[in-house]
């Protein structure tokens, strides 16, 4: 079944074109990486997707349904989560609180919050959820730690944590290593494999320019430049691909 | 430590303000009452300012919303039903606000919604002057202060002090209650909304929605406070909403420190205690008011509050990174 599909979609910002008909169909359970330089509208088209932006024409589908005019929040609350380029989190509370309050607006959404309703603390099953949550992202020892004092590296796992507390069918990934040191990289690629592994049955669609994080990951990718796409396919797909070569790998090749 | 010594001084100082009428003169009672009151109202500001990250600049109206309503409904007579027409007014308030909420909210926030709201209740000022049926510019005077009946027993808040009595548990009802809203689920999400829209967003919270909700439940409350201060000044006049009364909140919530729930409270009784104890200096006494609040917003950014909890945390707690001093009216973190 299709998770996502996206129809001949078309997003301007004024006068310039970022997005021109753009069709895509992301299945369930596949690792989708969107690639492309600079400037290619990959993260317009992420953003699309999640709600963030409206598009001119075309339509947005997320588990079959028509989802183009929903707002994010509806998205998510339908089973889409998602990390930022530069991780967001609640910076003034704590690590298990960043987590604690995704739960509740999890439970408070599926009408599922079992809090009485006079009680001003989060609930023990919320509070325990928290905590096992964190120490599967290994963040178990800095629970009680502001999320402001904690590393870049730590902020992104806890950033998962947040978005992985609302039990996303689709897992959307913005530069997940963007700004990460090789070895935080590694640790990154190593925590979303587990994440969404085989079995897991968890759909992640990735925006990312480390190639390295890329062909560790994606199951398919999908190559954008200049607001269109250029190709799309497996890893070996996309390396053949001569029209790739030239608009991308080929100038990273350059640089190199 | 740090909470049974908070607790120990609220105690305090509830069991002082309760006992006040007792040794002090009727003046130091009214000056008591009004600021209990006020204290309400600024917290109700900050409700919003502090949890859900909005600006009003005019509280003010909705304050005088409330009173108007009280001061109307007791010159009609119904002073038996008192404890009606005070769900009533809050009920009124709440309802203005839920107005401008929606047509407000939707795009106008931070700035936007600061000169908005300073507009409407301007606006509403200069209309309640105008309007005849409340007494145009001279408003309502000779409020009287209700006796009704719960049941059997019979209140006479007319006479001696009851009516102050009456504030004292009004008030905590109101403090109780704007608590329980700013350290539920409810306030922890507002929280979220203040850090960070977007990443509250996507957590599936409908932003907008608890937003307007903040909004209708702050207007609320200070439309509560405006009408328990009807009968307590027995007059009300359209400047009862005025923008210096409008800008109370925002002063007690800087001074006190909107960093914690208690700032507007404690800053509105540090503002009356400024205010009483320069009363005879005249023509200096604005000068050394806001002097004292220059000095207070310079030197603890996060006001008395979070100054006093910084000391606390210092004098108890383990040596560790003070992060209590740095930031300018920061908002709320407990």
């Amino acid at each position: 079944m299709a998770m996502i599909r996206l129809r001949s979609v078309d997003k301007s910002y004024g006068a310039l074109k970022v997005l021109h008909g753009v069709d895509a169909e992301i299945s369930e359970g596949e690792t989708f990486a969107i690639i492309g330089p600079n400037g290619a509208g990959k993260t317009t088209l992420f953003k699309v997707m999640t709600g963030e932006v409206g598009c001119e024409a075309g339509t947005v589908e997320f588990l079959g349904k028509d989802v183009t005019r929903d707002p994010a929040y509806r998205r998510t609350r339908a089973g889409m989560g998602r990390t930022f380029q530069v991780a967001r989190v609640f910076k003034e509370m704590t690590a298990e609180e960043n987590v604690v309050v995704a739960i509740e607006a999890r439970l408070k959404n599926a009408g599922q919050s079992d809090a009485p309703w006079y009680s001003v603390k989060p609930s023990r099953a919320a509070r325990d959820e928290a905590r096992d949550l964190l120490a599967r992202l290994s963040l178990d020892r800095k629970a009680q730690m502001h999320a402001a004092e904690l590393s870049h590296g730590d902020k992104k796992r806890l950033e998962l944590g947040i978005t992985l507390a609302g039990r996303p069918k689709v897992l959307m990934l913005d530069e997940p290593t963007a700004g990460m040191s090789p070895s935080e990289r590694v640790g990154v690629t190593e925590l979303i494999r587990s994440i969404s592994g085989k079995g897991s049955g968890l759909t992640v669609v990735m925006t990312e320019h480390d190639m390295g994080v890329i062909f560790g990951l994606a199951d398919r990718i999908m190559v954008m430049n200049q607001g269109r796409k250029i190709a799309e396919g497996s890893i070996d797909d996309i390396r053949a691909d001569p029209v790739v070569r030239d608009v991308y790998l080929g100038k990273e090749a350059h640089h190199a | 430590m740090n909470r049974t010594l908070s607790g120990l001084l609220l105690i305090f100082a509830g069991a002082a303000l309760v006992l006040l009428p007792l040794w002090a003169n009727s003046g130091l009672v009214f000056l008591a009452g009004t600021t209990m009151v006020v204290g309400v109202f600024a917290l109700s500001w900050n409700l919003l300012f502090g949890y859900a990250g909005l600006a009003s600049f005019g509280s003010g109206g909705l304050f005088s919303i409330g009173a108007y309503t009280m001061a109307v409904m007791l010159r009609g007579g119904f002073e038996g039903q008192f404890l009606l027409l005070i769900a009533l007014s809050t009920l009124a308030g709440g309802a203005v606000a839920l107005a401008i909420g929606i047509v407000a909210l939707r795009r106008s926030t931070g700035i936007f919604l600061a000169i908005l709201t300073l507009a409407l209740a301007e606006l509403l000022r200069i209309t309640l002057a105008k309007i005849h049926w409340v007494g145009a510019e001279d408003g309502i005077p000779n409020i009287v202060r209700p006796n009704f009946s719960i049941g059997l027993a019979t209140v006479d808040l007319g006479r001696g002090n009851h009516y102050y009595w009456f504030l004292c548990i009004a008030c905590a009802l109101l403090v109780a209650l704007s608590w329980w809203i700013a350290h539920g689920r409810f306030g922890r999400t507002l929280r979220t909304i203040r850090l960070d829209i977007e990443r509250a967003a996507f957590m599936g919270v409908d932003t907008h929605r608890y937003r307007l909700v903040a909004f209708t439940i702050s207007g609320a409350i200070a439309a509560c406070a405006g009408a328990l201060f009807a009968p307590w000044a027995q007059i009300v006049t359209p400047d009862i909403g005025n923008m210096m009364r409008s800008t109370q909140p925002i002063l007690f919530t800087l001074l006190g420190g909107a960093s914690s729930f208690w700032g507007p409270m404690i800053g509105a009784f540090l503002f009356s205690a400024i205010e009483f104890s320069t009363r005879t200096l005249v023509g200096i006494q604005e000068i050394i008011t806001g002097s004292i609040l220059l000095g207070v917003v310079l030197l603890f950014p996060t006001g008395v509050a979070g100054a006093w909890n910084a000391l606390i945390a210092r004098l108890t707690a383990r040596p560790r990174r003070d992060e209590a001093t740095s930031a300018a009216l920061q908002p709320v973190k407990e």
